[in-house]
């Protein structure tokens, strides 16, 4: 009667998490989709073989958010190749005065993570540090070894960027904070640093070696 | 007519876009192409511009204000903002705009957006002509030019009864049409553009052509329609002079 007590409640436990984390999960930001779609829209005039290749990155990264956003773990391979698509979509949005870097290293390409993970810390890197008008850099590196992530994502501040709380990248990263502490209770870090003009995340998860879906590898 | 525009987006493409609609309409004369709201600021000290389109969602601060200046009225320019946000996300901006272009927009919508600026020019042009010429002819000064419900409406001045106050917008209640027009402009506006000698403001919303009053007591006015409106109390002396004044 007790035990039975005791596995219930740890379902009940377990259900409230998922419900949690379902809430949390990185969404889509329509406003990136509709400023893309309007870039291409505008490409198609301008350079018509850029304009096919931007879709079919915007279709690939589509597919990836859609099919297997929900997924509890994927290949690390598949989110770098998603934050892959997200970069040159961004990139075909401002000129040449932003340095983008992106630098992988991934020893164990297949092991899992969930899906989505950095999503947000890319994404932030890029809306509040690239400047349309002042040279900017978003920097982003990926290793993978002794079974754990790591993702360091460093960008320019301007003068104008407001502090992340007060503006709707706010949200995003408190939900992602939120996410890792359910997903990895006591075995993250998430370290946030900033200077006079830069803004830096570190982020350190464990990587699951083991028990993934027969997708792995593909 | 031709309108001088100014284009203003952040993102390159997305003005490059924006300046080969401007191209493909012939009443559209290019000022400037600006890549920042400094810039752009710049240019309005500087150019006769009519019109200028702008991106709502530029990232930086100055943006924003310039953004804000416009929507406090702080232009005489005519604006179409361009964004990407959802209908829903910039229907606080509404008021101030002639129009808003929903990114990705087609030549179509583009071609919406400039007839409604070349509406809103002819408009202009011609309230400025009925204020800059008071008697040029003999009718002029009857005639209230007003702006609603996408038309502009040539009112006499004997069927307007009064006007109320709605934040930024005004309902002008008229003889000639069955609804209240409603129409964006401040009460202050108004009562610069009506004659003073016929039309009087008696309280913070409301004025009211003096022709049209039936009776008054207490700090109450009738019209002949039967309306009851307030005569507020900063109003109360000066409405009692005049009223006094027409009456001897």
């Amino acid at each position: 009667m007790r035990k039975h007590r005791d596995e219930l409640q740890q379902q009940l436990e377990y259900e409230r998490i998922q419900q949690q984390l379902a809430f949390l999960n990185y969404q889509i930001n329509p406003h990136f989709l509709m400023n893309t779609l309007n870039n291409i829209h505008a490409l198609i005039a301008i350079d018509p073989e850029q304009a096919q290749d931007s879709i079919v990155e915007l279709s690939r990264l589509l597919r990836y958010v859609l099919y297997e956003g929900d997924h509890q773990y994927v290949p690390v391979q598949r989110e770098v190749d998603f934050l892959g698509h997200y970069i040159r979509l961004m990139r075909i949005r401002f000129t040449d005065d932003v340095d983008v870097r992106f630098d992988v290293e991934l020893s164990q390409p297949s092991a899992g993570i969930p899906p989505l993970v950095m999503a947000t810390f890319v994404e932030n890197a890029f809306k509040h540090g690239v400047s349309y008008v002042a040279r900017s850099f978003v920097d982003i590196s990926i290793r993978t070894g002794q079974g754990r992530l790591c993702l360091h994502c460093r960008n320019s501040k301007h003068t104008y960027s407001k502090p992340l709380a007060e503006s709707s990248g706010g949200v995003g990263l408190r939900n992602a904070r939120q996410r890792l502490n359910l997903l990895f209770p006591g075995n993250h870090t998430l370290e946030i640093s900033e200077t006079a003009d830069t803004y830096s995340v570190l982020l350190d998860i464990p990587l699951k070696l083991e028990g993934l879906p027969s997708s792995v590898g593909k | 007519m031709s309108l001088r525009v100014v284009a203003i987006d952040d993102e390159p493409l997305a003005l490059r876009q924006l300046v080969a609609y401007i191209g493909r309409v012939p009443e559209l004369v290019l000022v400037a192409q600006c890549q920042s709201a400094v810039e752009a600021a710049g240019v309005l000290a500087r150019e006769d511009v009519d019109a200028i389109f702008c991106d709502i969602n530029m990232p930086d601060l100055s943006g924003l204000d310039f953004v804000h200046s416009l929507l406090n009225g702080g232009t005489p320019h005519l604006v179409v903002f361009t964004t990407a946000y959802s209908q829903y996300a910039i229907e606080g901006f509404k008021v101030a705009a002639v129009d808003f272009l929903l990114k990705p927009y087609s030549i179509n919508d583009f071609q919406r957006a400039v007839n409604r600026l070349i509406e809103r020019k002819q408009q202009l042009s011609a309230l400025q002509e009925a204020q800059s010429h008071p008697s040029a002819d003999a009718g002029s000064d009857e005639v209230f030019y007003v702006r609603a419900d996408h038309r502009t409406h040539a009112l006499q001045l004997r069927d307007i009864r009064y006007g109320q106050a709605m934040g930024e917008y005004l309902r002008l209640y008229v003889d000639s049409a069955p609804r209240p027009l409603i129409t964006l402009l401040s009460m202050k506006r108004l009562c610069e553009q009506l004659p003073p000698e016929r039309f009087m403001r008696i309280h913070r919303s409301y004025v009211i052509n003096l022709n049209k009053i039936a009776h008054f007591a207490k700090g109450r006015v009738t019209l002949s329609d039967g309306t009851e409106l307030p005569i507020g109390d900063s109003y109360r002396a000066e409405f009692e002079e005049r009223v006094a004044r027409r009456r001897a």
